[in-house]
């Protein structure tokens, strides 16, 4: 549930209930297909029976498909779905294991255990052996790394290897899909002589294969994506607050919750790295501008118990961050009024609104370093 | 049987898109520029500084295309505000088309009352699409001080953003050693002297 987790929509710790429920419904899928027969995975090399190819292709496009288009639509955040990065000769060696051990065993590791879970003695055979293979890897790890590791070329997708657009890409891959079918059910039939009555007879599948290139075309000729996603809170609707006077925190709010070392506010310091390090208020986060909208800080900002307090040494760049993240529809978010400059000045100078008590407590407070003693 | 089935979720999954998508152009388009784009921007950009405000106003720069945008209400403005500003009461600026106020490569210039409502101000417009908009450092009050009553050079680059105090001086992060924990009780911190 990739895209789910992250974006807060569910519980990460439904993640593992999700993964059975995926996990049940897979095996359905594979046992359906009757890909838990030995001799349908073995057709695929004789040409009897195609039904994997045809299977896998199938899921592959759908699942394109529809990530193509949620993405567009800001369904999901493809930015967060796991790319698996490529290393080279892994990836070779893997192949010819993974297809020396399909031809061998007349499964591949998901249809094994299917076929294993059905009872068939040949698969639990094959599953006691991925096993052995696992645990000679790991055993002897540090001596593949060099191959395991070798090669690394990042995230490299084939559109870009081959210089063109994804969508191209998703429209050339329905066509090479729909193109693979037709054929491999040629080669079905003159393999398996199939009399000309069981050919007329079958089913028309012109229907979704219509449908699903009708889709990759329209993809390709869809305008740019749009700037704005509906999760985004409305420019108007931000200003408002900000005309308001609502999205500022008080100095003194912040000086309180400071040395009182409560646990009300999250503070973030929105200055860069190098002044966060040689200082910054007890208890905050360094975020500048340019990270607000990384997803590594998602699960802070949507924390709703705490008010976050965006602060730099004026209040501009923390303006700044502000905006990005009511825009990217975080809420509870506040700016601490006149930053750093105006707190230090509260403090430390006679002018302002801290009461004399205040004034003698934080002051104190910040000569002593800011630990509490 | 089964073709019946492939059929109809052919057509369920074909029927959703296209609606997923006739809903999506649809719906109001609030922003023309992506917020993470924005976001990069801002990373690398600078405000105007005072050194060239002051050079414009004393007519040094001809040629040269701003639109300078008052933010704050009218009756403000009326009292005093940076020559040839224009009057757009924040609560309106994100209603007027600005373009029709600009040339096409023209610089926008924003201040407010404070710093924080220019930069945010800016912000929307950027999401908004504009180009070449910038913001005039520190409220009316400070430009006042610093550049219409008298311009002095050392406030050239005056900046908010900039530490008052030496913070790192008084509060490193909390990691006081053992041997200062017996000096004597440091003193308050000077203010940095100079730009501000």
């Amino acid at each position: 549930m990739a895209p789910l987790i992250p974006q807060g929509i569910i519980n990460p710790e439904l993640n593992l209930i999700f993964a059975l429920m995926l996990g049940v419904g897979f095996g359905y899928v594979l046992e359906q297909a009757g890909l838990s027969s030995a001799q349908k995975l073995a057709g695929v090399f004789y040409g009897y029976d195609f039904v994997v190819l045809r299977v896998f292709f199938t899921a592959g496009i759908t699942a394109m498909t529809g990530l193509l288009f949620m993405n567009y639509l800001g369904w999901i955040d493809m930015g967060l779905v796991y790319i698996n990065p490529t290393f080279l000769y892994s990836a070779i060696t893997g192949g010819a294991i993974m297809g020396f051990g399909f031809i061998l065993g007349g499964y591949c590791p998901g249809t094994g255990i299917v076929a294993a879970v059905t009872g068939k003695i040949d698969a639990m055979l094959f599953v006691l052996g991925i096993l052995i293979g696992i645990f000679i890897f790991g055993h002897f790890f540090e001596a593949f790394d060099g191959l395991y590791t070798g090669h690394f070329l990042g995230n490299i997708f084939v559109y870009d290897s081959i210089g063109i657009s994804r969508s191209w890409f998703a429209v050339l891959l329905i066509a090479v899909a729909i193109t693979a079918f037709i054929i491999t059910q040629m080669i079905e039939d003159r393999v398996n002589r199939a009399e000309a009555s069981l050919i007329s007879s079958r089913p028309s599948y012109f229907m979704p294969s219509f449908l699903i290139l009708a889709l990759g075309i329209i993809y390709l000729f869809l305008p740019p994506e749009r700037a704005s996603s509906f999760r985004e809170k409305p420019p108007e609707k931000i200003w408002e607050n900000v005309i308001a006077g609502k999205h500022m925190v008080c100095p003194l709010k912040v000086g309180n919750q400071i040395k009182n070392g409560q646990d009300q506010l999250k503070l973030i310091d929105v200055r860069s790295h190098e002044e966060f390090g040689e200082f910054s208020l007890p208890g905050a986060v360094n975020i500048p501008v340019e990270e607000v909208l990384n997803s590594r800080w998602r699960e802070f900002f949507r924390n709703g118990k705490r008010e976050k307090v965006f602060f730099g040494n004026g209040a501009g760049k923390a303006a700044e961050a502000y905006i990005t993240a009511s825009r990217a529809g975080y809420e509870r978010v506040f700016i601490l009024e006149g930053g750093l400059n105006r707190l230090f000045t509260e403090v430390f100078t006679d002018e302002g609104i801290f009461d004399t008590d205040n004034r003698k407590q934080a002051r104190q407070f910040f000569l002593d370093g800011g630990v509490k003693r | 049987m089964k073709n019946q089935t492939l059929n109809n979720s052919a057509i369920i999954f074909f029927g959703v898109i296209i609606l997923a998508l006739f809903f999506n152009f649809l719906t109001a388009r609030n922003y023309n520029r992506s917020n993470r784009e924005v976001a990069s921007r801002l990373a690398d950009s600078r405000y105007y500084d005072y050194a060239s405000l002051y050079r414009e106003l004393e007519g040094d720069f001809p040629g040269d295309d701003y639109l300078v945008i008052d933010l704050r209400s009218t009756g403000e403005f009326i009292k005093g505000h940076i020559p040839g500003a224009v009057n757009i009461p924040a609560e309106k600026i994100l209603e007027r088309k600005l373009k029709k106020l600009t040339g096409k490569n023209s610089k926008i210039l924003l201040y407010a009352v404070s710093e924080e409502k220019s930069a945010g101000a800016r912000v929307l417009l950027m999401g908004k699409g504009y180009d070449n908009v910038s913001i005039i450092p520190g409220g009316y009050l400070s430009v006042r001080e610093r550049v219409l009553d008298g311009f002095d050079p050392s406030h050239a680059f005056y900046n908010e953003d900039k530490a008052a105090w030496e913070y790192q001086r008084f509060m490193p992060l909390g990691k006081r050693t053992e041997a200062e924990e017996g000096s004597p009780e440091p003193e308050v911190p000077t203010p940095v002297i100079g730009g501000c």
